[in-house]
C-alpha cells in the first residue's frame, strides 16, 4: 500500500521521470528470491546431510591430538643419590618439501648447530619421500633453542628424553643403558623396566590461530611417569671397589676382573664392579668386552674357593672333625692312571684345618671321596651352583654342574677342589653367604631391603659354619696362603683361589685367581668377591694377586660403614718363611719381582692328564663358558 | 501487553547471549593460563632434573677424592689414629 502511495511522488521526480519499466522491478525481486532460496537450500544441505564430513575437516583444522610425554624413573643408590635420570632433550626433524627452501647460509647454520655436515642434512632432506624425516635426535635443549630461534622453513622439534648417568664408567654395569627411544638395553634398566618405564597421556585440544591450546575438547588421559628404583647399591662402596680392581688390573696387567661386595647380614649387592668398563654416556665405541657383567655373565672354573664347601660338608655329616688328621702323602695321589697334585710337597698328614689353609688338593680330594656323587650334588645345589642367583638381571649365567649320575669318579675328585664345574663370581659371592650366616643360604637382593630377608634355606649348622670361618680366617694368618688378605684392625676370612684356563680342551698356563673373604669375623658384616683374569705380571696365585685387592676394598667398605674394629690395631706382619714350601711341578709361579705375594692356592689336575679327566661332552660346554672369559 | 513481555524477554536474551559470549571468553583465557603454569612446572621439572644431574656431577666421588687429597692435602687415617667411640653411632 505504501508502496503504491511513493509511487506517484517518484513520477514526479525528476530523475526517474523517464520511467523505469516494471518487469525490471520484478526480475530483481525475483533474482533475489531465487538467491535466498539457494542459499536457504545450500546451508541445510550442508547443515543436514554433509554435516559428518564437514564436522571432520574443520575439526581437522583446529583440533589436535597431544601426546603428554612421561618420564622415565630415576635410579638411585641406597642413599638416594640419583644414578640414573632423564632430562629433556629435542629431536629435531623437518617436513622435506618446506625445508627445501632453505637457503644454503641456514643450512650451513643448522648443520653447525645439530653437529651434522652440510652434505648429510642435505641428504636427508633432498632423498626424504614422505611428509616426515628425522635430522638428528636428542639433541641438547641449548642448540634446539638455537634452531628455534632461526625459524628455518619446515623444521620442527618434538620433546624427547635422554638418559644420564652422573656416576659415569663407575656404575656402567649395574645399570646397563637405554636405547633412543627410552627402553632398558642393559642391566638394571632392562630387568627393572616394567617399573622404570612411563605411560604416554594423550588429549585432544582446540588451538587457535596462533597455534596456543584454547581448550580441551574430549577427557584427558594422564600420563603415567615411570616409578623410581632404589638399588641396594651404595655408591661410596661402588667407588672404592671400582677403583681397587682398576688398580690391580692395572699392576697385575690383567685381561679382565669382576667385585661382588655383599651385605653379609641381608644379602643385599652393595658394589658390583668389572673391567673393562664404558662410560653409559658415551657409547660411540664400545666393544662386547666393555659391555659384559663379568661378575653376572661370566663363569669359571672356581679351583680352591670350593674346597670350604666340600671339607663344611664333611664337617656337617660328621666324616672329620676339624682335627681329625688326613694322609696327603707329600702332595701326590694317584687316581687311576691321572695324578692329583698339592703345591706344597712337604707334609704327610695334614689336620682338616690346615688342609684349608694350606689349600691342599689331595686331602680335599680324600675327603670328598667319601661321599656318594649324589651327596656331593646335593651339596653343590644347596648353595646355588648350576642355578642362577636370582637377581633377575639379563644374562645371569647359571653355571655348569652336570647330574651326578654322569660324573666319573675323576671328575668328582676334581669337582671337590673346583674343577670339572664351573660358577660365576656372584654365584660364589652368594653361596659364601652361608659361612657368614651361621649356616644359612640369604636370597640376594639388587634393591634396597628395609629389613633381612628370610633365608632361603639351611646348609650347615652353625657349629659347621664356625669351625669352616676359623680355618678360613687361619688361612689369613702370616705365614698362610692368604696372609695378604688381613686387614689391619679386623678379623677377616677367606679362601683364595687360582684355576688354570681351558683353551679348547686343555688347560693352559694362563689363571684366573680369585678370592672370596669376609670380615668382620667376630660378627660378619660383608662379602668380598674377587675374580682377576689372566694377571699377566709376575703373580698369578689367588692368595698373590686377588687377595690384596680383597684387603683394600674390605679395609675402604669397614671404614664406610663405620664397624667397630675386632682385633688390635696394629701393622701388620707378612711372614716369608713358607715361601720354600711353594716347590711344585705346576707351571712356574714367577716370583721373581714379587717374592713375598706368592701363595699355595690350587693348580692341580696336570694339563697333560686332564684331557683325558673330563669327558669331551662336557669340555666343550666348560671351555666356552669358563675357559675363555 | 504482549509485545511487552515479548520485548523483555528478548533483553533477557540478549543479556545471556553477551554474558555466554564473555564467559567463554574467560574460560579460554584462563585456559590459556593454565597451559602456561603446566608449562611452567614442566620447565621446573626439568630444571631440576638438570640439577640432579648436576648434583650427580659434582659429588662424583672420584672428584671428591681428588679434592680432598690434591688441594685439601687431607688423607687416610692410619691405623692407629682412629679411636672407636662405643655405642656412639
Amino acid at each position: 500500500m505504501k508502496a503504491q502511495k511513493t509511487w506517484p511522488t517518484m513520477r514526479q521526480s525528476q530523475v526517474l521521470d523517464a520511467g523505469l519499466p516494471a518487469w525490471r522491478a520484478r526480475l530483481v525481486l525475483f533474482l533475489l528470491m531465487v538467491g535466498s532460496v539457494a542459499l536457504v537450500g545450500r546451508a541445510a544441505y550442508l547443515q543436514g546431510m554433509h554435516n559428518e564430513f564437514l564436522q571432520a575437516q574443520g575439526e581437522a583444522r583446529y583440533v589436535r591430538d597431544v601426546t603428554i610425554a612421561a618420564t622415565r624413573g630415576r635410579i638411585l643408590d641406597r642413599n638416594g643419590d640419583v644414578l640414573a635420570t632423564s632430562a629433556p632433550v629435542k629431536g629435531v626433524w623437518a617436513v622435506p618439501a618446506d625445508a627445501r627452501e632453505m637457503s644454503k647460509a641456514q643450512m650451513r647454520e643448522l648443520a653447525s648447530q645439530l653437529g651434522m655436515r652440510v652434505k648429510d642434512v642435505r641428504q636427508k632432506v633432498e632423498s626424504a619421500t614422505g611428509g616426515f624425516v628425522y635430522l638428528k635426535r636428542q639433541v641438547a635443549p641449548a642448540a634446539a633453542s638455537r634452531i628455534e630461534e632461526m625459524k628455518l622453513p619446515g623444521i620442527h622439534q618434538l620433546p624427547e628424553y635422554r638418559r644420564f648417568y652422573p656416576g659415569g664408567h663407575v656404575m656402567s654395569h649395574v645399570l646397563g643403558f637405554t636405547g633412543i627411544d627410552n627402553s632398558g638395553q642393559e642391566g638394571v634398566e632392562l630387568a627393572f623396566d616394567a617399573q622404570l618405564a612411563g605411560h604416554e597421556g594423550r588429549r585432544r585440544v582446540l588451538r587457535d590461530r596462533r597455534g596456543r591450546i584454547v581448550d580441551d575438547v574430549a577427557d584427558v588421559s594422564p600420563p603415567r611417569n615411570g616409578r623410581d628404583v632404589t638399588l641396594s647399591i651404595d655408591s661410596k662402596l661402588q667407588y672404592i671397589a671400582n677403583n681397587a680392581l682398576q688398580q690391580a688390573i692395572q699392576d697385575n696387567k690383567a685381561k679382565a676382573g669382576s667385585v661382588v661386595v655383599l651385605d653379609a647380614r641381608t644379602g643385599e649387592v652393595l658394589a658390583l664392579a668389572n673391567a673393562p668398563t664404558y662410560n653409559p654416556n658415551n657409547r660411540e665405541k664400545l666393544s662386547g668386552a666393555q659391555l659384559r657383567n663379568r661378575a653376572l655373565t661370566d663363569t669359571y672354573e672356581p679351583g680352591s674357593t670350593m674346597k670350604p664347601f666340600t671339607i663344611g660338608y664333611a664337617l656337617e655329616r660328621g666324616v672329620v672333625r676339624p682335627q681329625t688328621v688326613i694322609q696327603v702323602d707329600y702332595g701326590y695321589a694317584t687316581f687311576g692312571k691321572h695324578r692329583i697334585s698339592d703345591v706344597s710337597h712337604k707334609y704327610a698328614a695334614l689336620t682338616v684345618s690346615e688342609i684349608i689353609e694350606r689349600s691342599s688338593n689331595v686331602g680335599t680330594m680324600k675327603i670328598g671321596m667319601r661321599f656318594t656323587p649324589n651327596e656331593l650334588w646335593g651339596m653343590f645345589h644347596s648353595v646355588g651352583f648350576g642355578a642362577t642367583p636370582g637377581l633377575g638381571f639379563p644374562g645371569e649365567a647359571s653355571g655348569r654342574l652336570r647330574a651326578a649320575k654322569t660324573w666319573r669318579p675323576i671328575e668328582q675328585a676334581t669337582m671337590t677342589y673346583g674343577y670339572g664345574l664351573s660358577v660365576s663370581l656372584m654365584q660364589m659371592a652368594h653361596a659364601y653367604t652361608i659361612f657368614a650366616n651361621e649356616g644359612n643360604l640369604l636370597p640376594l637382593s639388587l634393591v634396597r631391603l628395609d629389613r633381612a630377608p628370610q633365608p632361603t634355606r639351611r646348609v650347615f649348622s652353625a657349629k659347621v659354619a664356625h669351625e669352616v670361618l676359623a680355618m678360613m680366617e687361619a688361612a689369613t694368618q702370616p705365614g698362610a696362603s692368604s696372609q695378604l688378605a688381613r686387614v689391619s684392625g679386623y678379623r677377616v676370612a677367606g679362601k683364595s683361589g687360582t684355576a688354570h684356563k681351558l683353551s679348547g680342551r686343555q688347560y693352559v698356563k694362563k689363571y684366573i685367581s680369585s678370592f672370596i673373604g669376609i670380615a668382620p669375623v667376630s660378627d660378619p658384616r660383608i662379602i668380598v668377591a674377587v675374580m682377576i683374569d689372566e694377571p699377566s705380571a709376575g703373580a698369578h696365585f689367588g692368595g698373590a694377586v686377588a687377595a690384596p685387592v680383597f684387603a683394600h676394598i674390605a679395609e675402604g667398605v669397614l671404614r664406610v660403614l663405620g664397624v667397630p674394629p675386632d682385633a688390635p690395631v696394629e701393622p701388620l706382619q707378612v711372614a716369608q718363611q713358607w715361601m720354600e714350601e711353594d716347590e711344585s711341578g705346576e707351571p712356574p709361579p714367577a716370583l721373581a719381582d714379587t717374592s713375598r705375594e706368592a701363595s699355595r692356592a690350587t693348580p692341580s689336575v696336570k694339563s697333560a692328564t686332564v684331557r683325558n679327566v673330563l669327558p669331551s661332552h662336557s669340555l666343550s660346554g666348560a671351555a666356552a663358558a669358563g675357559g675363555n672369559l | 501487553m504482549m509485545w511487552r513481555i515479548n520485548a523483555l524477554l528478548l533483553l533477557v536474551l540478549v543479556a545471556c547471549a553477551l554474558s555466554l559470549v564473555s564467559s567463554q571468553q574467560r574460560a579460554r583465557r584462563l585456559f590459556v593460563e593454565l597451559e602456561a603454569a603446566q608449562k611452567h612446572t614442566n620447565d621446573l621439572n626439568t630444571e631440576w632434573e638438570q640439577l640432579l644431574i648436576e648434583q650427580g656431577t659434582w659429588s662424583n666421588h672420584g672428584r671428591i677424592e681428588q679434592i680432598a687429597r690434591k688441594r685439601l692435602n687431607m688423607q687416610d687415617p692410619a691405623p692407629g689414629q682412629v679411636m672407636v667411640v662405643e655405642g656412639v653411632r
